[in-house]
Formats: C-alpha cells, structure tokens, sequence
C-alpha cells in the first residue's frame, strides 16, 4: 500500500512540474497581459486591467487585425493548397504503381528536415527578384514547400489504411480514378484529411522565420511577426499589448486544438481508419 | 438477359519485385460457357483470385488472350485491354468492399451513375428498389453498411453487382467471412439467383465443398496452372492427379505410395513397411507397374469393414471421432496418418478392404493412371 502511495505521489509530482514546464509561459503571459503595469513584480503593486487588449484591438498604429488577417488569409491559403497538391499525391503513392512511388516519399521526408535558416537567405534572394517579397503570395509558397511532407505524410498513413477493395469495387463500377478520389476515398478518409488540414495550418500559423525575412510591414507580416516586433511610443517593448496580443493570437489555436484533439493525435500517430 | 462465354488463351501474369520475377499464373487455357457457374478452386496462394482479376480487368496479363464471347478484351499482342466497365463485369468481393460513407440505396446505386448514358433519379430509384426487393432488403436502404449484419452486406454487395445486368459475374470468396450456418444458407440463395438470372458466373473459393454444390464445373488451380477441370462429378470421381485427389472430399483422400512386391507367392503392395493385399482385377492390371513406384489413393468412405481373410489392410485405430451416424478412424501408420469412414463402430484391430472401382492409381509423378476405364 505505502509503495502505491509513493508511487502516486511520484507520479502526481512529476506531472505538476511538466505542467508548470509547459503551461508557466503562458500563464505568465496571460498574468502581464491582463496587469496594469508589466513591471509588477518591482513596484509589486498588481491591478487587474483590460486596457491591454482595448489597446491592442483598437490602436491602429499596432495593425493587430492586420496581422490576424494576414496570418488567417496566408495559412488557410496555404493548407488548402497543400491538401489540393498532397491528397491526389498520397492516393497515387498508396494506389498506383509508377516509378518512384517509394523514393518519392521518402525524397520529401529527406528535404523536409533541411533547417529553414539554411534555405531562407536564398529564397529572399529569388522572391526579390520576382518580386514577391511582402507579400501574401509570397509567404503562401514557401509554406506550402514546408509543410507538403507534414501533409502528404499524415494523408498517405491514413490511405494506406483504406482497403484497396475499396478502390476496385469503384472501378468494376465504372467510376474514373478521379471520382473514385473524391467520393469515395476522401469521404472514407476524412479524419486524416482533416487532421492534415489542421496541423498544416497550425504549422503555417505558427511559423516565425519566413514569414520575418519574407515581410517587411503590416501588409504582409503575420501575428507572430509582428507581435514580436510590437514598439511603444518611444521605440520600448510594450510588454503588456505583447502579453495581450499573443494571448489573443493563441487562445484560436488553443480552442481549436482542444475541439478537435481526437483528430490530431490521430494524424499524429498515423490514422486509426478502418475500411 | 446477357449470356456470354469467357475464353482464356494461354494467359500468364508474372509480378515483378525488386529482386525476383514470380509467375502466378502459366498457361491458362480453358472455356466458360454462356450462363455457367463456373468455380475456381485451390489452396491459398494458387493464383485464383489473380485470374479472376484478370478477367475483371483489374490487372493486364502478361501474355494471353481474353475474350467475352466474340469481344476481345484483353490480348498483350494487340496491345488491347478493355478496363472492368468497358468489359461489363461485375464482382463481389470477399470484403464486399461497400463504400462505408453512402447509404445501402447509395451503395446500390453507385454504377447506375457512372453510365455513359446517365439515368434520371427517378429510374434509378426503381432499379435499386427492384434490385432491392429480389434480394430482400428493402428494409435496409437508409442504412450504412456499418449498421448491417454479415450477411446483409453480402446481399448489399450482390444487389450492387446485378443491377447493371452485367455480361459476367465475378465473385471472391464471397462467403468466406460468414459464420457456418449463414454460409450454409447464403450458398443456396446464390445458386438459387444464379439459376433465376443465368448470369455467367466465375465463382473463386479455396473451399471444396462450396465447389462442389455451387459450380456447374470447377476448375481446380495449383501454383499457377490449371490441373483439371470438369464437373462436380468428374473431378471428385476421377481426379486427374494426386494433387486434385487429396483437395476434394473431406476428410482427404488417402494417398499410399509403394510398390508391388512378392513374398511368399504372392503379390502385396508395399508401403512404407505395410502390406497391402489389392484385388486381383486390379494386379492383373498392374503387372506392367512391377518395379515402378505408384501411389494408390482411397477416400475414406470408400472402405469396407471386412473379415482378416478378406482385408486390403489391417489398422490398429488410434482416434476414432464420432460424426452422427458414421465413424471417422484414425490410423498412424509409418507413411503418416491414414482415415477411414465407418457407419459400424471400429473395432481394434480394423480390417479394411477396398473396392476396386473406387480406388484410385497415380503414377511416380502423380498423374493418374486409368486401369478399370
């Protein structure tokens, strides 16, 4: 008994301190965005206040609701597109035999792990030129080249799943391979798809370094771009309309996660469908 | 109504791998006639259901010919290859392969809207309650196939397969996921639909007794090559080897292999150290077979209880199981395991003779010798 106690203890202890680990960051931040002052700890005075989200969500010169849109309009933008590209691609790799089915995957796999910072100088270089730096377009295109492996990966682990019967009962019934796609693998396939959809726009969400080296202002630049770059009246770090903004940035990504949880951790661990 | 035959010319499919070449299927060659049920048998990994996806069009043959009735389908030669709709097949499949996010009625349906010439909502609502009421499951339309029973999505499979009035019909072990007494029940209900349609069907299955009550001829398949085909009766009572022998009846047939010696003025068959005394119609027969090696196969029901002086064979049983009103008696000889079927209890020791007309002789490399025809 006194070993199970112990036990329990351990185990209690032990996920208390994760939690502190993970979640501490962000209950500071949510403790400084709603305080009156960001300097609490020294005049140690605290007093509960909104003005940081009003300022945050009315101040024009703080574009919050530019970067919310542009951030939203980028990486819908770029999920849907990557879905689009990765979806028919993983039925092929999982359904039709051509050469390169294998390496391809594992090809994508491979050059998915280059780190950004190696390519990133590059692609200012090539988007200058054409003339896309700050601009959506020009963010949307390098995230659909970065999360292509996520998506086409998560996709491919559900199909494989899928029965091929599923597939030649569609074809002994007339149906092209393309119908056979969409009305019968994709519906059959839809906790993946939509596992896909969501981590990919998570992904392009959260991406900091392209979206800073690729964007120059507010007309471009996404939440996490420009909450880091928030400046006061006189070029100081508003810590609170920072601690506000990416509690406001993050709380979408929270809600969504917590709903939608089952399907991603499904995608995570690789599809759990069965035909 | 359709009635077409199926005509396979030398047809071989070989699958290549990274390291080897294996070929499936070697020079299948044979005729299915208009309207014939028609039953591909054999072991797991034969090669049966290859060709029946060859003749669905869901694989090319690697050379060979198809044709339905005058339509060639499939011909490597001619670079012709017609795909499973073009060729008017439908098929069952062992999983059924419902699509598991439509509705029984959306199930149904599904081929009547990849027509060329599509059908309006209305026609193709009454060709699925037809379809529907012939198989019974009127009450099952607004379902996902989820909700249904084993052998309610088999008839939803069925439902799908015949409501284009298709040329040939293909099934895949399509009773191999039920339970004993629905198989029992579902095997009489498709030869009784085949029957009522006349749809040439290819039926595969790896099991005998399915075989032998549903097909009008079975073709019974080996590692790739076709090893005989005739009738229930024919390949039961005359198999063209041992092989066809021992994988229709059950319990198998008893396959003693040996050579004829003499010993004390008499001719015995020996096998394996056990002396077996033949009928003298058949030694007068075998005399040509003196020195070669031969095996002789007898099923168990065709032994008889006997006295000593009349014994073929005298076994000491080992396990004797009980089946209704009949006995199966097992024997370890030095050759193996040896059956025998008895309607009188065993006694211990057992003597069996066996009868001329129901034995069975196979050469050294298990061709069948025909010595009473």
């Amino acid at each position: 008994m006194r070993e199970e106690h112990v036990k329990r203890l351990l185990v209690l202890a032990g996920s208390l301190l994760l939690l502190i680990f993970a979640l501490g960051p962000f209950g500071w931040m949510l403790i400084v965005s709603f305080a009156d002052r960001p300097d609490f700890l020294a005049t140690r005075e605290f007093s509960f206040s909104l003005q940081n989200y009003v300022d945050v969500l009315t101040s024009p010169s703080l574009h919050f609701t530019d970067y919310v849109w542009n951030s939203l309009s980028v990486s819908f933008g770029a999920s849907f597109l990557v879905n689009l590209f990765a979806l028919p691609a993983a039925y092929a790799i999982s359904r039709l035999r051509f050469p390169g089915r294998i390496l391809i995957p594992i090809v994508i796999l491979a050059v998915s792990m280059f780190p950004q910072i190696s390519i990133v100088g590059y692609l200012f270089d090539l988007f200058s030129r054409l003339n896309l730096v700050n601009s959506k377009i020009g963010l949307i295109f390098p995230y659909i080249a970065w999360t292509i492996p996520l998506a086409l990966w998560i996709n491919l682990s559900y199909m494989q799943q899928i029965p091929n019967d599923l597939d030649k009962a569609g074809l002994i019934d007339g149906a092209s391979r393309w119908k056979i796609l969409s009305k019968i693998i994709i519906p059959t396939a839809l906790p993946g798809v939509f596992s896909a959809f969501l981590l990919t726009f998570i992904a392009c969400f959260n991406e900091f370094l392209f979206a800073l080296m690729l964007s120059i202002d507010y007309t471009a630049q996404t939440l996490p771009v420009g909450i880091a770059l928030f400046e006061g009246l006189h070029g100081e770090i508003p810590w609170g309309n920072l601690m506000a903004a990416s509690a406001l940035a993050s709380v979408p990504l929270i809600v969504l996660t917590l709903i939608f949880q089952k399907y991603i951790v499904g995608g995570l661990m690789g599809g759990a469908v069965k035909g | 109504m359709k009635q077409v035959s199926v005509r396979l010319d030398n047809l071989e499919k070989s699958f290549a791998s990274n390291r080897v070449i294996v070929q499936v299927l070697k020079k299948v060659d044979f005729e299915i006639h208009p309207g014939e049920f028609f039953v591909l048998l054999g072991p797991s990994g034969c090669g049966k259901s290859t060709l029946l996806n060859l003749i669905a069009g869901l694989e090319k043959p690697t050379s060979g010919r198809l044709q339905f009735g005058d339509r060639i389908v499939a011909d490597g030669h001619q670079g012709i290859f017609l795909g499973p709709f073009e060729r008017d097949v439908s098929m069952v499949f062992q999983s059924y392969a419902l699509y598991p996010h439509m509705t029984i009625e959306e199930n149904i349906a599904f081929p009547l809207t990849n027509l060329p010439t599509p059908l309006n909502t209305h026609e193709i609502k009454q060709r699925v309650l037809e379809t529907a009421k012939t198989l019974q499951i009127e009450p099952l339309l607004d379902r996902k196939p989820a909700e249904l029973s084993g052998g309610q999505r088999q008839r939803v499979a069925i439902g799908r397969a015949i409501i284009r009035n298709p040329a040939v019909f293909l099934m895949d072990e399509p009773l191999s996921n039920l339970d004993a007494k629905l198989r029992i029940e579902m095997r009489a209900q498709l030869k009784d639909l085949q029957n009522r349609l006349g749809i040439t069907t290819i039926y595969v299955t790896h099991d005998q007794l399915e075989a032998m009550t549903l097909g009008h001829r079975i073709g019974v398949l080996n590692e790739g090559f076709i090893q005989q085909i005739g009738t229930p009766r024919e390949v039961f009572h005359r198999p063209t080897n041992e092989f066809v022998g021992r994988f229709l009846g059950s319990p198998s047939m008893n396959i003693f292999k040996g050579t004829l010696r003499e010993t004390g003025g008499k001719i015995f068959f020996e096998s394996n150290g056990v002396l077996m005394q033949l009928p003298p119609i058949i030694l007068s027969h075998l005399k040509e077979q003196k020195s070669a090696e031969f095996s002789i196969g007898i099923r168990p029901e065709d032994f008889q209880i006997c006295v000593a002086e009349e014994a073929s064979l005298t076994i000491n049983p080992r396990v004797v199981e009980m089946i209704g009103s009949e006995y199966l008696v097992h024997a370890l000889l030095q050759s193996g395991w040896m059956t025998a079927r008895t309607s009188e209890e065993p006694t211990n020791p057992l003597h069996l003779k066996m009868i001329p007309e129901k034995m069975h002789f196979f050469e050294e490399h298990g061709q069948r010798m025909n010595l009473l025809s």
